[in-house]
């Protein structure tokens, strides 16, 4: 039996198609049914998000790609040449890498999303709740779900911005608090990238977000998009006395927040800090504003400065990310090893049992006068001498995947100890990692 | 295990819990902060079994000579800070390596700078008293306070520059807690302390004044700088609660108030000296 994964993403296929093979969640549990019905599947999952649908399977040995891959034509009455040239197709510790990766959201448009993570839990509870998640995908999945938090704990590729507007927002969290609760935002102007940024502070707990704007009814408009209150831009000096954060973006020729204005802001505030984002162009701030106590004032430049280092610094932080994903890999790997040679463990204690059962019996025909309580110390003598010998066995099965001849070493033990073949210890054909 | 010995590990346990907080506040390692909060953890038993054996040994109070305050000072900063990582959430370990590496160095300088000072001697049996007790007890705890407040005023600098001067990649930017947080804590941790500077500078006057010994007090340098210590705190709330100082110049204050509370404790003294 062997792991693997057939399916397209973001990567590999365009929108155009891979919405044709999306699989909504409501129909889950009817794929997955599907999906284990189909001859030689054993195990099976479904991941399907915005940017990929995937068909997990522990599957016996033969083409079971083209089997996956009519699966998913199916399911849509979609014809293999429509979306063929877009899939792709991993095994075993390439599937595993696979699945590990796009957990950590190395994988991910945004790299180190955390959505991904919970898409990939859903679909995990989605096929328990199927009952198609056997041994193998269950300890996978859940081994996904472990590296994917490790990765973005302990490396910075979830940290950082991307953009413009989450570059403003990190400032902010910087000044004020993760959480912006009680910090009122106040837009100056319109305009898309303001509305973005407005957004990405109300993201993160901005209770009041106030949009002023010298014609009242754009103002009003923008408010509505996203649920602020719309203001009078003639209250400019009291806006910027009850704002934390001001997202500057008119259209106007010359700066509308001056040094003066500033001064007596500043003093009506009695030392709050005050956070102003300029993304206009030519700028709404005056420059000098910036070296006033309290005042942090970030221009277009800084925040796109901001955007290209968080980009810069990720590229390491995702060499780190891939070593915690390839330790996972071997951690996986060396368990399913281990759990192909576990009927042979069985066999050779069952063996010795047997054995061992056999020969008190004979004892206890030959010796019918001995007293019950020095039975009991031969029976007990007769297990420790029967786990003495099953030990050294044990070991050396558990440990024969890491050899180089690891066939010949269970072929060994088994005739050594008198077991008959096994499907686990003679079809085991070591990784093909 | 003798008294020095007890000591030295200590040291080393602050040294390494150091370590450990400042390479977290760079890599932001779980295991990083974890082994500084145990390292802590075991550097502040191994000290105050320290303390127990020399007051076993000596049968006094370990605040007599010069290298006793140091030692008990460290003591005093390193507990307040394990009191501070307990109680408050998130877990503040970024101060953990700006507060860790002073009581290294205040047990540092107590251990190796005072040798000759470690040799006991009677103490006045005029110390023999309560209100004694009280002073010393509140002014150690209110400085151990206090030094964590120096910690959160040099971090908020540190963000307040970074953020001001725009140095927005790598080193500690983003690493460092948000400048809220900081001046919040820093407020926090002076209003904890004041009452307490209060009490234990009260508590010493009271007992100068009754104890028979007026007249040696009123210039002393030690006093003096106690009392502008004590000033420059009262000024720091003030200004913080009525005022509304924030920023750099109430952090800066909190620095200097540090300074002076140190100074105090090497200042040369005739009235204050008693071992």
């Amino acid at each position: 039996m062997s792991l693997l994964v057939l399916g397209i993403n973001h990567h590999s296929a365009p929108i155009a198609v891979r919405e044709k093979l999306a699989i909504l969640e409501r129909d889950l549990p009817h794929a997955l049914a599907a999906l284990s019905g189909l001859p030689g599947v054993r195990e099976g999952a479904l991941l399907s998000t915005c940017n990929r649908t995937e068909a997990w399977a522990v599957a016996d040995a033969g083409p079971v790609e083209d089997t996956l891959a009519d699966f998913l034509a199916g399911r849509h009455g979609l014809g293999r040449h429509e979306f063929d040239g877009h899939l792709y197709c991993c095994r075993a510790g390439a599937a595993a890498n696979h699945l590990f990766s796009v957990a950590s959201g190395l994988d991910s448009m945004i790299l180190g999303e955390p959505d991904i993570q919970r898409q990939v839990k859903t679909a995990m509870e989605a096929a328990q709740s199927a009952k198609t998640l056997g041994t193998r995908l269950n300890r996978l999945f859940q081994d996904a779900l472990v590296t994917g938090k490790k990765a973005r704990t302990e490396t910075g590729i979830a940290r950082g911005t991307f953009s413009v507007g989450a570059a403003a927002v990190d400032l902010a969290t910087q000044i004020f608090g993760e959480s912006l609760t009680g910090h009122t935002v106040l837009v100056l102007g319109a305009g898309k990238m303001s509305e973005v940024t407005a957004r990405h502070l109300q993201s993160r707990g901005a209770p009041a977000v106030l949009v002023a704007n010298r014609t009242y009814e754009k103002a009003l408009a923008l408010a509505n998009q996203f649920g602020g209150q719309a203001r009078r831009f003639d209250d400019l000096p009291l806006l910027l006395q009850s704002a934390d954060i001001v997202v500057c973006s008119t259209a106007a020729p010359h700066p509308i927040i001056t040094r003066a204005l500033m001064n007596d802001v500043m003093r009506a505030r009695r030392g709050r800090p005050l956070y102003l984002i300029d993304i206009a162009v030519p700028r709404d701030v005056e420059a000098s504003v910036d070296t006033m106590s309290n005042v942090f004032l970030y221009n277009i430049d800084h925040l796109q400065d901001l955007v290209a280092g968080a980009r810069q610094s990720r590229s390491g932080e995702v060499a780190r990310a891939h070593e915690i994903v390839e330790s996972s890999v071997v951690e996986y790997l060396r368990w399913e090893r281990s759990l192909e040679v576990a009927p042979l463990v069985v066999a050779v204690r069952q063996k010795l049992d047997e054995t061992r059962q056999a020969e008190i019996a004979r004892l206890r025909s030959r010796l019918p006068d001995l007293p019950e309580k020095d039975w009991k110390a031969i029976e007990s003598a007769f297990q420790s001498l029967t786990n003495k010998i099953a030990h050294p066995a044990t070991v050396a099965i558990k440990a024969a995947p890491e050899t180089d001849d690891a066939l010949g070493t269970l072929e060994t033990i088994r005739r050594a100890y008198g077991v008959e073949n096994l499907d686990g210890a003679k079809n085991w054909e070591g990784s093909s990692d | 295990m003798t008294e020095s010995a007890l000591l030295i590990f200590a040291a080393l346990g602050y040294l390494l819990a150091s370590v450990a907080y400042g390479a977290h506040l760079f890599l932001r390692q779980p295991l990083l902060a974890a082994a500084g909060r145990y390292a802590t953890l075991a550097a502040v038993g191994l000290h105050t079994v320290a303390i127990g054996v020399h007051c076993a040994h000596t049968h006094q109070t370990p605040f007599t000579t010069p290298a006793e305050s140091l030692s008990a000072s460290a003591w005093a900063i390193a507990l307040a800070y394990l009191a501070l990582e307990m109680f408050r959430k998130p877990r503040p370990t970024a101060l953990g390596a700006v507060v860790l590496p002073a009581a290294f160095l205040f047990l540092f300088a107590g251990a190796f700078l005072h040798p000759a000072a470690s040799v006991q001697t009677p103490t006045l049996p005029l110390l023999n008293s309560n209100l004694i007790s009280l002073h010393i007890l509140a002014l150690l705890f209110a400085f151990g306070l206090l030094v964590l407040a120096f910690g959160c005023a040099a971090l908020y600098l540190v963000q307040h520059g970074m953020l001001k001067q725009k140095r927005v990649h790598g080193g500690l930017f983003g690493k460092l807690p948000p400048l809220a947080s900081l001046d919040q804590l820093a407020f926090a941790l002076v209003a904890f302390a004041f009452p307490l500077l209060t009490v234990g500078l009260g508590a010493g006057f009271v007992k100068a004044l009754t104890g028979g010994l007026r007249g040696l007090w009123g210039a002393d340098p030690m006093v003096l700088t106690s009392v502008v210590t004590w000033l420059v705190y009262g000024l720091y709330l003030g200004l913080h609660a009525v005022a509304h100082w924030r920023g750099p110049r109430a952090n800066y204050l909190l620095l200097g108030g540090l300074l002076v509370a140190v100074v105090t404790y090497f200042i040369p003294t005739s009235a204050h000296r008693f071992g």
